[in-house]
């Protein structure tokens, strides 16, 4: 046994007791009821039937760029995101290579995160102030972010969306519509939502890797 | 069969967290932070218990989630004290203090992390490449390199040892 393990075996009978098994479970249990987790896929299919109304409604697509800095409520900024004309743009990035896979996924997030941004914007104001997006791994979101097992791939898409949010299809606290300031999403290499939260702070995705500013709505 | 896939949430809890949290307080010298990251990650155990207890390592899983969310923590300069312990009263242990820590502490984040995950946390190999994300092999050599660092202490301490 070497110092190291010495000073563990010392220090663990001295360990503070914790919550217990029961304290953890009542803690995940409100959570989950405050938080929606789990499958995109009942939104995506409410958000597909507004998508086709609002299409019916006005022919003209709805194309909304927020182009103004990121609110400093809650964040500390400690990454410098690039001009909106160096982000990675759905389809024409600067940084981003621009092969057609990428073009296909990166556009298929978007209308995602527009549906779910935009389609019940009551207001006429962009009710959003900001979106970016992280590119990362599928090990690095473990456990965050809704996420769920599936998902094809390794890599990982997380976008988060700041705004005056109400998205009435959704599900927030109470089973009711959201209304908040925070989405996350998480999509993975096929871009496929595999997870999602709302409510709570934002979170600084730099931790992730590279954050880059996200036109929501501009799509080719 | 798995063994741990046997085991219910509440033994596994109960022989994990003193490990974790001795790891997090070593890496982050916070015995309050150390808490906390520690009842986060097995918060996120429990929440997905029937998926993590189907996992190669839960061990190495919570011990990722716990350095994810350490890290982002520290990174934002502040410490979320969301403290859920409802039993006991202030900490007895202090962060871990003396010459080797002083050795540890000195050594690259990598070394520093593989290093606490193994004595501290007492992962094999393998379940400390699932915590870190990175290649066994890897985990193996940053390993190699650290002991290779810490050689001078660690080797007198355990030469003392074997005189008694």
């Amino acid at each position: 046994m070497n110092v190291l393990e010495q000073w563990t075996d010392e220090q663990l009978t001295r360990v503070p007791s914790g919550p217990s098994a029961d304290d953890l479970r009542r803690r995940a249990r409100v959570r989950r009821n405050r938080r929606v987790g789990g499958s995109l896929a009942a939104v995506a299919i409410v958000l597909a039937i507004l998508g086709i109304a609002a299409m019916l409604r006005s022919p003209a697509p709805r194309h909304v760029e927020v182009l103004l800095p990121a609110p400093t409520i809650g964040v500390e900024p400690t990454t410098t995101l690039p001009d909106a004309i160096n982000v990675p743009g759905f389809s024409n990035g600067a940084t981003e290579p621009k092969d057609k896979r990428n073009s296909v996924i990166y556009d298929k997030i978007n209308h995602t995160v527009s549906g779910a941004a935009l389609a019940d914007a009551a207001d006429p104001k962009a009710p959003v102030d900001f979106a970016e997006v992280v590119v990362t791994t599928r090990h690095a979101t473990i456990g965050e972010f809704g996420d769920t097992p599936n998902g094809a791939g390794d890599r990982r898409y997380v976008v988060q969306v700041v705004g005056d949010l109400d998205c009435r299809s959704c599900r927030g606290p109470g089973n009711g519509p959201f209304r908040g300031r925070v989405m996350a999403l998480l999509f993975d290499a096929a871009g496929d939502g595999v997870g999602f939260t709302f409510g709570g702070e934002p979170q600084d995705l730099s931790r992730l890797g590279t954050v880059y500013r996200m036109p929501i709505g501009l799509t080719t | 069969m798995r063994v741990v896939a046997a085991l219910d949430f509440d033994d596994w809890y109960a022989a994990q967290r003193p490990r974790v949290y001795l790891a997090m307080l070593a890496l982050s010298g916070d015995a309050d932070l150390a808490a906390d990251v520690t009842d986060e990650a097995f918060t996120r155990a429990v929440a997905n218990w029937n998926r993590v207890s189907a996992m190669e390592s839960p061990g190495g899983w919570v011990q990722r989630v716990a350095l994810n969310v350490a890290r982002r923590r520290l990174r934002r300069g502040r410490t979320e004290r969301r403290l859920l312990r409802t039993i006991g009263g202030p900490s007895d242990v202090s962060p871990p203090t003396g010459e080797i820590w002083d050795l540890v502490r000195e050594l690259p984040e990598r070394q520093r992390v593989a290093v606490v995950l193994r004595y501290v946390a007492d992962l094999t190999e393998p379940e400390i490449a699932i915590a870190m994300d990175i290649a066994r092999g890897t985990v193996a050599s940053t390993l190699a390199a650290a002991r290779e660092r810490l050689a001078g202490v660690l080797v007198e301490e355990e030469i003392e040892e074997d005189v008694q």
